[in-house]
């Protein structure tokens, strides 16, 4: 303590270099980031970070010379206040000295934190690690704002953080405990620190390496969750990342803006065979994923829900369905919802960053049935599917997007919508399914939307209901005396200046501002107030931007969309988009590149057990279970022989392609084939399977055949997979407990494992002054744990004058023979050898007579004595 | 060393002769100790109170149990007190040339310094001068005057007390008169219980004083002192002393450390407190006991404070060094 009472240059040095600088470039990566998020700081960093270091550089010097904080903290703050009172009325003009105030107090402001900061770090013991917590807290919030969370972000956010506050507090009670009157203090410093870098970079990177999968689930987590929370969440995309790729979000909120970050990014590409009567334009459809049907009042958010009547939804996890499988609902054919206009399309979709598990297609889905990727394109497109789905032949996704000129288009959207003039009433509709979609929130905000809508109707003078959408799609595109657009189209369009205010009136009324949720939105309620029965489907909007390839398209992340849908009877629902184009960011259109090549049409597929392989003629029998004949499933039982010619055939398993040998008599396969013998054979309703089987060629053409897993490998997989399901945080808080549990009762038992290693070093010593030193370090540890610390005593004085009186023991004697073998050349004598074995092990014995076990118990696990017992003193204290 | 038959018996004896002293001086072990120290060690010792602690019946007592009360009969010890005053001249302790009637010549008279054991009873009353020639015949065993030079005797020890430094009518010893006495102790006050266990027994004491008996021959002493130098120093002990030494020097509150000097005193007083102490080996306790009366009173201090918390702190931190050394040899 006396040494520290003088100032001490060398001291102050240290803190500059050490402490200073360090906390200085920080804080100036802190007050850079705080200058990108508040306007009010005026994008001034680097002044105001100075103005932190002169703060920081004063309070060091001033204070490492001991000065009284409170009354020269005072005479700054009251200087501080003259100066600024003195500010207010110089300036001229009521703005300037506004302005000018204002920005003194922001200098004032980072000048008294470092002022602080700079006291805390050369006075307070413990401010290094109160800064630390508030550096951490600080990054934490930066993290919780952001809008994608990644776990590298985690990683080059928390990590410098992390060893910043070791940093600090490490540094801190290093220069506390500099002995500056070594000669070697620079080399002592910068080993210390050198050692203590290595041993962060070793920690930090381990850590982060152990884990990074954890960090990669709580970016899923994080990701998905926040979408989940409500519309107060200032970003709100339209999609969201799940474990295996990008998909839509499960409600759809209106505030904040719509994230097109990764605007550029595939997610699928897809093949539609929906061509104009013509048959060779193509007419695009707009790629479904799910229906908004409800609103939340409460947080104006559009939800999902899985009660709504005449639920014609389609959205299998196409992931969990294996390779050539299909899984069909055929209720949806049985009772289609519409039955005019209406024919099945079939559809290809290629997933690049889509979600594996998402199924999305045009309309009314029925059909799905994952297929392989063709080997050219397999290092883009992770997983195909085909999809058969019932579409509308009045369906188009040129309402908006209407190419001008085009004459069978303009030709097209007149026939369609006279059409639907022609649609009956909607008296015919059941009545719960009626009052479910054209239900609206009650409340002045949605009064006045009915209100819009019945003037916008009124205005037209329309009357069928088709014509009614058309008005309002009008109403939005309509332009102002100056020929401008009275609604644009804003990815981020702010928000009412009331929190609770209604963002839908807000958008019709006021800001005349939104994405595509926003129309979506308005448009819903306005069409149901107007009577039509609608809802808001979420998808992809899909763009015919190639006439090279007519029946692809491509979609990038950019593409994802909202809309409306409206039921006409007899016709079902039909997509009518009123969000506006997009004009201040007319974009080269995303070209369109080569399609991948379309995998054949797998004619047969059938699956059973492998009876014999025949590796030289290339034949391979099997036991036929099921079969997918021209995309008709049928069943067989018992189970026929089946020969197959497998010469063109390509063996995969699981892990990738293999060779014929790979393939065992006893293993399932799926066994796939294009061969144009089958287009010949098409199934006739009369067919059963055994009919068509017999018409099968023998042996029959195999192209592809996929050695099915086996249980174990089944289960395995399965294993991973459920490892890869979003984390359990109730398993990983019980999981931390546990582990934290573990590593106190670690901790705690260090000094009884201490203990339990001197006295077996006792047992086994050879020699006997050796048997005597760990003899005496064991009652030593033992009493030290006990709480009879030898202090500043020395071994002789602490036995003859604490251990002895308070125990009854005869440690003098027994510290006189450990002396002797310890500090002479002389062999210990028999009396010796005597005393000491009938010290030993009975101390303990008298100790524990004496002591209780709950004092004995809980002294024990005290790890604080036992580090105290092995380090070592402060010379100066 | 071996133990030898003669040394066991010495040891003996040394251990009755600090009983001995005890029947006297109640309560002062550690002081009996550390003035046997100091004469197997052939230094001299310093001892610090206020009047009235025992420090003058301690040294009667040590001289009479050394002594056989004759001085020069059959190896006996003489013993001699000063008391010190301002007034008192450098010849009063050395001796004069006086003229003898009868032979008609100058004949030495010896002064009181001829003797075995000299107790200069409050040493820092008298003036400079007298203090500085005591010290040099402590020095130097040897008195010179004129042209002869006088040798003192083979077992010459001084047990000179001083008074507190601040009383007044005190000259300070300088600091490289300081030097000469091995030990300085701070006398001290009895504890309670003893204190009045003094009170209960004052004659008994008295006529203790009375009937010491001689414990210890001359020719013992001086075979103790040989030995002395027989005691075994690990060489861990040795470092610690380099390390305290040193460590006095470098210490900021420190303005005079130890010098190479007070280090080899230094190992000789543990070398003796050890074999004081019953033992022929030098441990940590003789390092812990040893430091600050050997060290203390040749150090300058900055300030007060450091008078008090120095030392002890070097001490405690070399004293930890040897705690936790493992054991070199078996």
């Amino acid at each position: 303590m006396l040494a520290k009472r003088y100032h001490s240059l060398k001291k102050e040095i240290a803190q500059y270099l050490l402490l200073g600088v360090p906390t200085v470039l920080l804080a100036a990566y802190a007050i850079e980031l705080a200058n990108r998020y508040l306007a009010l700081l005026e994008n001034n960093w680097f002044r105001q970070s100075l103005f932190f270091a002169v703060g920081m550089a004063a309070a060091f010097s001033i204070f490492a010379r001991r000065y009284r904080f409170t009354p020269i903290t005072a005479i700054m703050l009251v200087a501080i206040y003259i100066v600024r009172q003195f500010i207010a009325s110089g300036k001229v003009g009521e703005f300037d000295a506004f302005f000018w105030t204002v920005r003194f107090n922001t200098y004032a402001l980072f000048f008294v934190t470092g002022w602080i900061a700079g006291y805390g770090f050369s006075r307070a013991r413990f401010f290094s690690i109160a800064w630390s917590v508030i550096l951490l807290a600080a990054m934490s919030f930066v993290i919780a704002t952001l809008s994608v969370v990644k776990a590298d972000m985690i990683v080059v956010t928390f990590a410098p953080m992390l060893v910043c506050t070791f940093y600090i507090i490490y540094t801190s009670e290093l220069i506390r405990n500099l002995n500056e009157d070594d000669p070697l203090l620079i080399w002592q410093i910068l080993k210390r620190l050198g050692g203590f870098a290595l041993v962060m970079l070793l920690l930090v990177l381990g850590l982060m390496k152990y884990y990074k999968p954890q960090f990669e689930a709580v970016e899923k987590e994080w990701g998905a969750g926040k979408k989940q929370e409500d519309n107060n969440n200032p970003s709100n995309s339209l999609t969201r990342k799940d474990g295996s790729g990008t998909t839509t979000n499960n409600s759809m909120g209106l505030s904040g803006f719509n994230n097109k970050a990764n605007k550029d990014s595939v997610l699928f590409v897809a093949k539609l065979d929906n061509f104009f009567p013509d048959g060779k334009t193509p007419n695009p459809l707009y790629f479904t994923t799910d229906y908004f049907t409800k609103f939340d009042s409460e947080t104006q958010t559009f939800e999902k829900d899985s009660l709504r009547p005449y639920n014609d939804l389609f959205s299998p996890d196409v992931s969990q369905i294996p390779l050539f499988f299909t899984k069909q609902d055929t209720t949806l054919l049985a009772k289609p919802t519409a039955t005019k206009f209406r024919r099945v399309a079939t559809a290809e979709v290629y997933k690049h960053n889509l979600s594996a598990r998402l199924y999305t297609a045009p309309s009314t889905g029925f059909f799905v049935q994952p297929v392989s990727v063709p080997d050219e394109n397999k290092d883009i497109y992770r997983s195909a599917y085909r999809a058969k789905m019932l579409v509308s032949e009045l369906n188009s996704a040129y309402f908006v997007y209407n190419p001008a000129g085009n004459k069978d288009l303009e030709q097209f959207q007149q026939q369609r919508f006279d059409v639907l003039r022609k649609s009956k009433g909607f008296e015919s509709l059941p009545r719960n399914f009626y009052d479910y979609y054209t239900y609206i929130p009650r409340g002045y905000d949605y009064d006045s939307i009915r209100a819009l809508a019945n003037q916008i109707v009124k205005e037209k003078g329309a009357v069928a209901p088709v014509d009614k959408i058309i008005a309002v799609r009008d109403y939005f595109l309509k332009k102002d005396e100056n020929g401008q657009p009275t609604f644009k189209y804003s990815d981020n369009p702010g928000i009412p200046g009331m929190p609770s205010a209604n963002k839908l009136t807000y958008f019709l009324f006021q800001n005349k501002k939104g994405y595509c949720a926003y129309y979506a939105g308005a448009t819903l309620f306005m069409l149901r107030a107007l009577g039509i029965p609608s809802r808001v489907a979420t998808g992809f909007l899909t763009v015919d931007r190639s006439g090279k390839n007519p029946g692809w398209y491509w979609f990038y992340e950019d593409q994802a969309h909202a809309w409306v849908q409206a039921y006409f009877p007899e016709y079902g629902w039909i997509d009518f988009d009123t969000t506006v184009p997009n004009e201040d960011q007319q974009q080269a259109p995303q070209p369109d590149q080569t399609p991948p090549l379309t995998s054949q049409t797998a004619w047969l597929v059938a699956n059973g057990k492998t009876i014999s392989v025949d590796t030289v003629k290339k034949i391979v029998t099997m036991e036929m279970e099921k079969m997918l004949y021209w995309d008709q499933p049928y069943d067989f039982t018992p189970r026929p022989t089946f020969r197959m010619d497998v010469s063109m055939a390509k063996i995969t398993h699981d892990t990738g392609q293999v060779a014929l040998s790979v393939l065992k008599p006893g293993e399932n396969i799926v066994a796939v084939s294009y061969s144009t013998t089958f287009k010949d054979i098409p199934p006739k309703e009369t067919d059963s399977s055994y009919s068509l089987f017999k018409k099968f060629p023998d042996p029959s053409p195999i192209d592809e055949i996929k050695i099915m897993l086996s249980e174990e490998e089944k289960a395995a997989l399965q294993q991973k997979q459920k490892e890869e399901q979003p984390t359990d945080w109730a398993k990983v808080i019980i999981n931390t407990l546990i582990v934290s549990l573990l590593l106190l009762l670690i901790v705690l038992s260090i000094p009884y494992i201490t203990f339990r290693f001197l006295t077996s070093k006792a047992a086994t010593a050879r020699e006997r002054g050796k048997q005597v030193y760990w003899q005496y370090m064991a009652v030593m540890f033992y009493l030290n744990q006990m709480g009879f610390e030898k202090d500043q005593l020395t071994p002789l004085q602490f036995a003859r004058t604490v251990v002895d009186p308070h125990f009854g023991t005869n440690m003098s004697e027994f510290v006189n023979i450990y002396l002797k073998a310890k500090y002479s050349r002389l062999s210990l004598s028999e009396r010796d050898t005597t005393v000491a074995q009938n010290f030993y092990p009975s101390v303990f014995s008298k100790l524990k007579q004496q002591l209780k076990f709950g004092f004995r118990f809980s002294h024990f696990m005290n790890v604080k004595r036992t580090i105290h017992f092995f380090s070592k003193p402060n010379i100066y204290s | 060393m071996e133990t030898t038959h003669n040394t066991e018996q010495a040891l003996e004896h040394l251990q009755h002769l600090i009983d001995n002293i005890e029947t006297v001086i109640r309560g002062k072990r550690n002081q009996i100790k550390f003035v046997l120290t100091a004469l197997l060690a052939k230094g001299h010792i310093l001892m610090e109170d206020n009047p009235g602690t025992g420090k003058t019946v301690m040294a009667k007592t040590l001289a009479q149990s050394i002594s056989s009360g004759d001085a020069y009969v059959d190896g006996g010890v003489s013993f001699k007190r000063i008391q010190f005053t301002p007034d008192l001249l450098p010849m009063d302790l050395i001796g004069s040339h006086i003229f003898d009637e009868d032979k008609k010549e100058f004949i030495f008279k010896r002064g009181p310094l001829f003797t075995n054991v000299l107790l200069a009873d409050e040493i820092n009353r008298a003036s400079p001068k007298v203090q500085s020639a005591l010290l040099e015949c402590m020095a130097e065993n040897q008195i010179t005057i004129g042209d002869t030079t006088y040798k003192l005797n083979k077992l010459f020890f001084t047990i000179a007390t001083q008074n507190p430094i601040e009383m007044e009518g005190t000259y300070p010893l300088p600091a490289a008169q300081l030097d000469r006495f091995f030990i300085k102790i701070i006398f001290g006050y009895v504890d309670e219980e003893t204190e009045l266990e003094i009170y209960r027994n004052y004659l008994g004491i008295d006529n203790n004083l009375q009937h010491i008996k001689q414990v210890l021959s001359m020719q013992e002493i001086l075979d103790l002192q040989q030995e002395t130098e027989l005691v075994f120093v690990h060489d861990e002990i040795v470092k610690s002393v380099r390390n305290i030494v040193w460590a006095t020097r470098k210490h900021p509150e420190i303005i005079l450390g130890a010098s190479t000097r007070s280090g080899i005193t230094f190992l000789k007083c543990l070398k003796a407190y050890a074999l004081v102490n019953g033992r022929t080996f030098v441990i940590e306790d003789d390092v812990h006991d040893l430091t600050v009366p050997v060290l203390d009173h040749r150090l300058i201090y900055k300030n007060k404070e450091a008078r008090v918390n120095a030392l002890p702190g070097i001490l405690k931190a070399e004293i930890d060094r040897l705690h936790k050394l493992k054991i070199a040899h078996a």
